[in-house]
């Protein structure tokens, strides 16, 4: 029996990471005539003119980075601050709605954030920036909410197991909530802490509905970040929608297999922290 | 001869008065002391004296209360919010005698003077120095010129300096068992105690590691009050002045360590002792 589940989790687990290998080698081998037939350089600049031939991809990137980088920037801080909340510094009564609140947020999808944003974040940025309101800044900030979970649950579980191993010891050498969490939790979930940021930017830069619903999706290299752009994942949504046999179809491959090396990256620095977590 | 002594040490205990004029050579007086988790009671009606500057064994089997008395002493229930606690537990410190339990407490100062070393070790995940230099900070904030002094000799009195001098800042995890455990004795002396709680400090502890502490403990008694856990007779009778013998939630008897010896092992001691209070009641004293 114990050889059935061994082989059985032997059997997903490389099967899962034949996905993984099948997805970039699918990736490369598409993207690959770009390379052949000397189109990098095309895909590779900031100009998308799918008519005049033109079919860079560098404001999508561009626009990827601003509203995943954007989001980090404002989540981490946020979610780092709610973490604090609920491991002692705030109050019991208010920390266990918080952190029920936090996960319930986890599981809503996120066509949801995207459509209640429309009708009232976008608004009220039209009316202080000026323009449409879909803008780079409208999306940013919703998906800041829609990777705060994430941050949260990935930092509080870090905390929680310092917690477990700490709480009495720290409590018992006479350390106020604030010192324990400052001194002590702080720099011991140092990797934990850039484990969430890593996971949030990953959950950020592949998000796809916020983006196509409210940055505007303008395919020029954004100016500000209250003027519209456009992401990897909805550029390959809006002309995967539209087209399946130009050159435009094809530089498609190349920001898909740039997405998958994003994600890639951000978990290859996630198991780098690991390993360097286990041997500290 | 023992168990003779032992009724007597039962009959004692069902006997303490409540004096309002405190022994002076008492560091702690526990009081009808109850604690219980969830409504169910733990601890019922615990009179417990504590001496200054002896070393006091509470000794008895897994849930018998002896942990539960001793973080009462701290106030460690307080970070159970399904704990309740009643009685009284005045303990002397900075000369003035309190009721930790009654009045308003500084939990941070108390916690600061009456330290508490755990059953497994409990490093902090920084360096070896850190993990003394940092809680000194935080509650004495001595300046930094003595930081350094004081944490030599709090490592010097754990009988851990020797090994540690070279690696104060290699992490503390590096260390052995045995040497996390004395670390953290000598975090609990570096923050100046007036009294020290001990754990089962040596239970997870191998043989050797386990002489080391011990013979620490033995260096430090006189110096400060000891109130340590064990469930180990032969230790209590290495390194007890005094022990209150635990079981259900109530101290069945208190003894000197000789009144230990003639037990094969706790559970006969215990059952014994249980057989004398039984024998006690009966007798309608």
């Amino acid at each position: 029996m114990e050889r059935v589940v061994a082989t059985l989790y032997a059997v997903a687990g490389i099967g899962a990471g034949l996905v993984g290998v099948a997805l970039l080698v699918f990736l490369t081998a598409y993207s690959w005539p770009l390379v052949t037939q000397g189109h990098v350089g095309t895909v590779l600049s900031t100009t998308w003119n799918p008519n005049a031939g033109s079919f860079g991809i560098v404001p999508m990137i561009l626009g990827s980075l601003t509203i995943a980088g954007g989001a980090v920037l404002i989540a981490f801080p946020a979610g780092l601050g709610i973490c604090i909340f609920l491991n002692g510094v705030g109050p019991r009564w208010a920390a266990r709605p918080l952190r029920a609140v936090v996960e319930l947020m986890t599981g809503i999808p996120t066509v949801l954030y995207a459509f209640v944003a429309v009708f009232l974040l976008v608004p009220v940025l039209r009316n202080i920036a000026g323009g449409s309101g879909y803008s780079a800044l409208s999306a940013l900030l919703v998906v800041a909410v829609l990777i705060t979970p994430t941050i949260v649950l990935t930092i509080d579980g870090r905390f929680e197991q310092l917690h477990g191993q700490l709480y009495l010891a720290t409590v018992a050498l006479g350390l106020t909530p604030a010192q324990r969490l400052a001194w002590v939790y702080l720099p011991a979930a140092r990797n934990g802490l850039i484990a969430a940021m890593i996971l949030g930017f990953g959950r950020a830069v592949g998000d796809t509905v916020i983006a196509l619903m409210i940055a505007g999706n303008a395919t020029h290299v954004p100016s500000s970040i209250t003027g519209a752009v456009r992401t990897l994942t909805s550029h390959i949504a809006l002309v995967l929608a539209a087209d399946t046999q130009s050159g435009a179809y094809y530089s498609l491959f190349a920001a898909g297999l740039l997405l998958f090396l994003f994600v890639l990256l951000a978990n290859i620095a996630l198991r780098y922290i690991g390993s360097k977590e286990r041997s500290t | 001869m023992s168990k003779n002594r032992l009724e007597y040490g039962l009959q004692a205990t069902l006997g303490v008065p409540i004096s309002a004029e405190r022994d002076q050579d008492l560091a702690g007086q526990i009081r009808k002391l109850r604690v219980s988790f969830d409504g169910t009671p733990v601890l019922h009606q615990v009179d417990l004296d504590i001496p200054k500057g002896k070393l006091t064994m509470l000794l008895g089997f897994s849930g018998s209360g002896k942990t539960t008395v001793l973080r009462s002493l701290n106030r460690l229930h307080d970070c159970f919010p399904n704990s309740r606690i009643g009685g009284e537990i005045h303990l002397l410190l900075g000369g003035v005698w309190q009721d930790i339990n009654g009045a308003p407490v500084d939990l941070t100062e108390l916690r600061r003077r009456v330290g508490m070393v755990f059953q497994t070790p409990n490093v902090l995940p920084t360096s070896v120095i850190r993990n003394l230099s940092l809680p000194l900070s935080l509650t004495l904030r001595p300046p930094k010129s003595e930081l350094q002094d004081r944490v030599e000799k709090a490592l010097r009195e754990a009988h851990l300096w020797n090994e540690v001098e070279h690696r104060l800042h290699r992490p503390a995890r590096e260390l052995s068992g045995g040497q996390q455990q004395r670390l953290c004795l000598a975090r609990a002396l570096a923050l100046e105690p007036e009294i020290l709680l001990l754990d089962e400090p040596t239970s997870s502890l191998d043989f050797r590691s386990t002489e080391a502490i011990e013979e620490t403990l033995v260096s430090l008694r006189g110096r400060y009050t000891l109130v340590a856990v064990s469930h180990d007779p032969g230790q209590a009778q290495r390194l007890a002045d005094t022990v209150a013998v635990f079981a259900e939630g109530r101290v069945a008897a208190r003894c000197g360590p000789n009144d230990l010896q003639g037990y094969a092992s706790l559970e006969a001691m215990i059952r014994s002792v249980m057989l004398a209070e039984r024998s006690f009641n009966d007798s309608g004293l």
